[in-house]
């Protein structure tokens, strides 16, 4: 067994792998009908999902063995070729549009939300320059330095337009220099003008900001809240308690749009219910408990905030997706991670976890501490 | 590095916070609030659907298909999402189904894209086939698809009972095909035949023309569709004066060779002037009906009473349905008595002022071929359920008697005369004893009849001693023929001979077994020595034959009408010159001569 496998965080592994697992059942649970209805195979989006869990386990397997610093050291690359593909998907041609935006490119038969390289690589760049900055960080040059950085990217991403990846990225940048030590005061000032501009720019948006308006209608009345959402809540509702088990729920028979992507929640809780709901949460829980705790254990100040803003991701995703689902926030476009379908999302999200379990077999106490189960010690004493 | 801590602590914290409330939602819908998206979700999901009933068939007396009800699968992609207990929607159409086509539309009616039965049998026995509907629950998708899924609660339906009918599909092709082209032929406005059994009054065929197919109901009028051998009313005409003539047997008011002066085709009575369309001296009152002088039968109905001619006609089944159990069915007029004026018997006995149904007119025959009993016409022969057990039987309803036994065979043998000397004359069929009345009656026209525009009819029966088959046909304004002997007498002539020599019907059987039986000679004596070529060909054959039988009487001095009853009784046809008193005779009596030769009386009045 390589270094980074014997000493990496076991529980974060094998959770990762569990909702992996778990995730490629759901998707055939929630894709077989509309796969059989576009594709005239029931398996067509399963199919799919298996090579790309295998892709994933792949990309897996090299990010965890493979040194985080490799990354950090490169992220002034990623951060240039995210750019570079970013430019290149605006610089389609309108007939590669889909649902009137340009958010994929395709390499062989494999599509990709440039989005999802752009967030990795503003992961690792931010993790990279905020350690390299050190306390410089609280200086409002550097620190400028660092917002006009990412809202290059979050402009490119919403001139796709995405207006809802654009924020979340956002979200995810300034977290993460708040993370590296910027000063709260900039922070504030920052997501005083950023909300304002965020507003406008929803407005301006008309598809958006109608998702908006009906989300405030629905506040009141479920039935306001929109076809999706309001399909979704009587998913969840008819799922109750202990749900009407996997494969057996209705929302899925074109109910529910998009049933496999953005509302895999929705079509989870009708199918296992409350409890299975609250198990798969636990699961994430855990996973972001374990990634938190790598965060803070991590060896220096990039394994640090990369650890953490891959676990953040996953967190804010998580939590967003199921934000929708319940009515909780306009209806827009986020995938559960680990398990929603939609192009290499899947990939990039294991690979992250990847990067993750790196730096915990780098931490500064290993996993030799409190929290290690006396087995795992005898082997890792073998080792 | 304690910063980092602090400040992924209050990340956790957030995180956490959110993850609560997103939970808290969850908890509310899912736990609190679910029957109400429990509900929604059924209601959007669940469709609730009639199973229409099978609908009974209706088939012939031997089980052959009339009606039937088919399913007619439309495409229904073949697994198309059949996955975990969903089956695609039933989406099978019920199609009414008559092989037959436009044979026997009328009768059979047709049922409405409700399912409901909309007219003749389809509508009459309606409560038998129609069953019971049930109900499913459809699962609904988000397409509007609709699947049926195991497990959801379901009401099978009941499918219909089959309803048998007393017709013979091959006697009803017989007699459509046969009308059918008659119509055509004599280029008639329609025509329409029943044939019936006369000792069950089981209908055997009922056809019209013109018909419609009610595969394609929607194609034909609203008249097509009527039933008309019971909903057309029409003045029956000559063939009534079997009525009459049953009238004065019944009563002794007359027997077969009571001369009855025939008014050289002229009487006028009551303000009227009754014709004959050729004139008559003196006839018998069999061969009155022979060949049906309305002169004579004007005198006949002069001597019964009002009342009593009434009653006759009542009994008969005139002016009251004859409770056939098919919708649409007429009851013509006959009006009360307070309302005839002094004409009325008399034009009534002749068949007019008064209207029938041409199933009415078929009772009186059937009553007179049964042995007098009048029995109302059957169509229903049974109703069997799905598993085939018997739910209901049609079952023969003798009304009342009518007529006695043996007035009943006398009047089979003077309608046996018509045919064989009468006015029926194209009704004759070589191997069997007919029996059977014509019948031709004007329409009514502004202010009076019209010359132009006819009934012709005939009824009648085979064989005449003990009749199986009873069939009556009439034809509505006939081009060419104009007289009922001409249009409907070989109609009638050409399905019975059909019927009779049809390979898969028995009736041949039946028919020509029975008339090896010499029918005369159960009848009373003075039936016996009535005129007609079947008792003398059988009593030729008798080796006991009564010489003095053949010897002609004396006859001079007599007077001409006892003359006539005289020589009508010794077998041989009289002929009249003059009248009063027979002065001379050719040939002279006690001359042996053939039976059935015509003897000559010179007749002169006395003083």
């Amino acid at each position: 067994m390589s270094r980074g496998m014997a000493r990496m965080d076991v529980g974060l592994f094998v959770a990762v792998l569990m909702i992996l697992g778990f995730g490629i059942v759901l998707v055939y649970s929630s894709s077989f009908a509309l796969a059989e209805q576009r594709f005239g195979g029931s398996e067509f989006f399963f199919a799919r999902q298996m090579l790309r869990a295998l892709l994933a386990l792949a990309g897996f397997m090299v990010f965890i063995n493979v040194d985080y610093h490799l990354w950090s050291r490169m992220s002034n690359l990623g951060y240039a070729v995210a750019v570079i593909l970013l430019l290149i998907v605006l610089a389609l041609p309108d007939s590669a549009a889909i649902n009137g935006s340009k958010r994929w490119l395709a390499i062989g038969t494999f599509k990709f939300q440039v989005s999802d390289i752009a967030r990795m690589a503003l992961i690792l760049f931010i993790a990279r320059h905020a350690e390299q900055a050190g306390v410089d960080i609280k200086k409002h040059t550097v620190y400028l330095k660092l917002i006009a950085q990412i809202v290059v990217i979050c402009v490119l991403i919403l001139a796709e337009p995405d207006f809802s990846t654009s924020s979340i990225i956002g979200l995810i940048g300034i977290t993460m220099l708040f993370m590296a030590g910027a000063r709260v005061v900039h922070l504030v000032g920052l997501v005083g003008t950023a909300l304002p501009a965020a507003l406008l720019v929803a407005w301006r948006m008309p598809h958006c900001w109608e998702r908006i308006e009906k989300f405030i209608a629905g506040l009141g009345n479920i039935q306001a809240l929109g076809y999706q959402a309001y399909q979704s809540i009587i998913g969840l509702g008819n799922g109750g308690l202990f749900g009407v088990g996997i494969g057996k729920g209705e929302q899925k028979f074109f109910y529910l749009p998009e049933p496999h992507t953005d509302f895999v929640i929705s079509i989870l809780g009708e199918e296992i219910g409350f409890i299975g709901l609250m198990v798969v949460a636990a699961v994430f829980a855990f996973i972001v408990y374990r990634g938190m705790h790598i965060a803070r254990k991590a060896p220096d100040k990039t394994g640090q905030l990369m650890a953490f803003g891959c676990t953040f991701t996953i967190a804010i995703y998580a939590l967003l997706h199921a934000a929708v689902a319940v009515g909780m926030m306009p209806t827009t476009g986020i995938p559960l991670p680990l398990i929603s379908y939609g192009g290499m999302g899947l990939v990039f999200t294991v690979c992250s976890m990847g990067i993750v379990l790196n730096i915990s077999s780098q931490s500064r106490f290993g996993m030799v501490d409190e929290s290690i189960r006396p087995a795992q010690r005898l082997s890792r004493l073998g080792s | 590095m304690n910063q980092f801590r602090i400040r992924l602590a209050f990340i956790v914290v957030l995180l956490t916070a959110g993850s609560a409330v997103v939970v808290g939602r969850l908890f509310t819908v899912q736990v609190l609030e679910r029957e109400r998206y429990v509900q929604r979700s059924r209601d959007q999901t669940h469709q609730r659907r009639i199973v229409p009933a099978r609908r009974g068939s209706l088939v012939d007396r031997f089980g052959r298909t009339l009606a039937v009800s088919m399913r007619n699968p439309l495409s229904v992609e073949p697994d198309a999402l059949g996955l975990r207990g969903r089956r695609p929607e039933d989406n099978a159409v019920v199609k009414r189904i008559y092989p037959l086509g436009d044979i026997a539309g009328t009768l059979l009616g047709f049922i409405g894209t409700d399912g409901y039965g909309l007219g003749g049998a389809e509508l009459a026995f309606d409560p038998y086939l129609r069953g019971e509907d049930g109900w499913t629950i459809l699962q609904k998708d988000g397409r509007n698809c609709k699947y049926q899924k195991i497990g959801l609660p379901e009401k099978a339906q009941r499918s219909g009972f089959d309803v048998v009918l007393t017709i013979d599909i091959n006697v009803q092709k017989i007699v459509q095909g046969i009308l059918r082209n008659a119509v055509n032929t004599l280029r008639a406005k329609g025509g329409m035949c029943v044939v019936m059994e006369p000792s069950t009054g089981a209908i055997l065929a009922m056809a019209d023309e013109p018909s419609f197919n009610p595969n394609l109901p929607g194609r034909s009028t609203l008249s097509q569709r009527q039933n008309r051998c019971i909903s057309t009313v029409y003045e029956p005409g000559s063939t009534f004066k079997l009525v009459t003539a049953s009238i004065a047997l019944e009563e002794k008011l007359k027997n077969e060779n009571d001369l009855i002066y025939g008014d050289k085709g002229s009487y006028r009575i009551y303000d009227q002037t009754i014709r004959d369309h050729t004139p008559y001296g003196y006839l018998t009152f069999a061969k009155a009906l022979a060949y049906s002088s309305n002169v004579c039968f004007a005198k006949i109905a002069n001597e019964i009473p009002n009342d009593k001619f009434y009653r006759y006609v009542r009994d008969f089944g005139f002016g009251t349905r004859t409770g056939i159990d098919l919708p649409g069915e007429e009851c013509g007029i006959v009006h009360p008595v307070k309302k005839w004026s002094g004409r009325t018997r008399v034009t009534m006995a002749i068949g007019q002022e008064i209207s029938s149904t041409l199933l009415q007119m078929v009772q009186p025959y059937a009553a007179v071929a049964n042995g007098g009993v009048l029995v109302s016409p059957k169509i229903i022969e049974k109703v069997i359920d799905p598993r085939g057990r018997v739910v209901d039987s049609g079952s023969y309803k003798p009304v009342r008697r009518v007529l006695s036994g043996p007035v009943a065979a006398r009047l089979r043998v003077m309608l046996q005369d018509v045919v064989e000397n009468g006015t029926g004359k194209n009704a004759a069929i070589s191997q069997v004893a007919v029996a059977g009345k014509t019948g031709t009656s004007q329409k009514p026209d502004s202010g009076g009849y019209s010359r132009t525009r006819l009934w012709s009819s005939f009824i009648g029966f085979v064989p005449v001693n003990s009749p199986q088959l009873l069939c009556a046909v009439v034809i509505d304004e006939p081009a060419r023929g104009e007289m009922g002997a001409e249009a409907a007498a070989p109609i009638f002539r050409k399905i019975i001979t059909q019927i009779i020599s049809h390979p898969e019907l028995e009736f041949a059987e039946k028919i020509l077994k029975s008339d090896t039986v010499p029918m005369p000679r159960k009848m009373p004596r003075n039936v016996q020595v009535a005129s007609g070529r079947q008792p003398h060909k059988s009593r030729r054959q008798s080796p006991d034959s009564d010489d003095a039988r053949s010897i002609l009487p004396d006859c001079i001095g007599k007077d001409l009408r006892d003359a006539i009853n005289l020589v009508n009784r010794r077998g041989f046809r009289p002929f009249a010159v003059g009248y009063g008193t027979v002065h001379r005779q050719v040939p002279p009596a006690g001359t042996k001569i053939a039976p059935a030769a015509a003897c000559t009386l010179f007749c002169s009045l006395k003083g």
